[in-house]
């Protein structure tokens, strides 16, 4: 399991800093409307994504992926939220909130999920019990 | 046209076999087969259905193992579960409910309707002939 952890180091202090919390005031990872990310991120706080993803996002906490963003990437976090474009698998131990800005090209598997009205989505859906594989 | 016309199948009301129906579609029994109605389809809380369901609105609260399509929109309630693939414009699903199955949407006048279509409508109007049709009844009931 090597992590190689994308060119985007610059925020990242989820090493051994001085931070607040390791569980629920966490980091957080803002990647702005102008900003882009290609690669893997494996990354144990939270992370905003405005701009452009393409890769592959590994996040401990909260994925949000905001209105105008474009992520071209497999997501795995604990609850991802999207609002922008999405095209890939997305994965949420909690829960998957899509909302009425969102759009989800790919699979997606949650505990729960939301899906507001106006929202798209193409691709399988299995909600429940997470561990089970059935 | 008659869109006025409302069939509702009580928590106690069972029905196994395809259903057409011109208009509204209330389900809170049990149902095994296919529902397939011009109008809105909503499965109640306690509806138990086995069918591919159709319907212009389809909302789930009940139970629903089969395929869907709404030419319009489906809305899964919290209380919802369902298990199929599905075809909608526009979904909605509320916090609490559970889906498994394929979604695909965004064609809002899907042109190759699935498995769901034909030949459900001739079996249902055999029984529609009038009770009051005198003289010729005789002709009506040999079919």
């Amino acid at each position: 399991m090597d992590t190689q952890v994308a060119e985007s180091a610059i925020h990242d202090e989820s090493e051994n800093g001085t931070e607040t919390k390791r569980d629920s005031g966490q980091n957080k990872f803002t990647l702005g409307t102008g900003d882009s990310l290609d690669g893997r991120l494996v990354y144990a706080g939270s992370i905003s994504v405005q701009g452009r993803v393409e890769g592959e996002l590994r996040i401990g906490g909260t994925v949000d992926v905001a209105t105008g963003a474009t992520v071209k990437a497999l997501i795995d976090g604990s609850s991802v939220t999207v609002r922008g474009d999405v095209e890939g698998p997305v994965t949420a131990r909690e829960k998957v909130l899509l909302g009425r800005s969102g759009k989800i090209n790919g699979d997606v598997v949650a505990k729960r999920l939301q899906i507001e009205d106006g929202a798209s989505i193409n691709g399988h859906v299995r909600t429940g019990s997470f561990e089970q594989g059935g | 046209m008659a869109e006025s016309n409302s069939v509702s199948l009580g928590p106690n009301d069972k029905l196994v076999g395809h259903l057409y129906i011109d208009g509204d579609l209330h389900v809170s029994g049990t149902v095994e087969g296919e529902l397939k109605a011009t109008g809105n389809v909503e499965i109640g809380e306690g509806g138990n259905v086995k069918a591919s369901v159709s319907g212009r609105g389809v909302s789930i609260n009940g139970a629903v193992e089969g395929a869907v399509v709404a030419n319009d929109k489906l809305v899964l309630g919290k209380s919802g579960s369902l298990t199929g693939d599905i075809r909608v414009a526009r979904l909605e699903i509320k916090d609490g409910a559970k889906f498994s199955g394929n979604v695909s949407m965004g064609k809002p006048a899907p042109a190759k309707a699935p498995e769901v279509d034909a030949a459900v409508i001739s079996e249902t109007e055999v029984v529609a002939q009038p009770v009051d049709g005198d003289g010729e009844k005789a002709k009506a009931k040999k079919r």
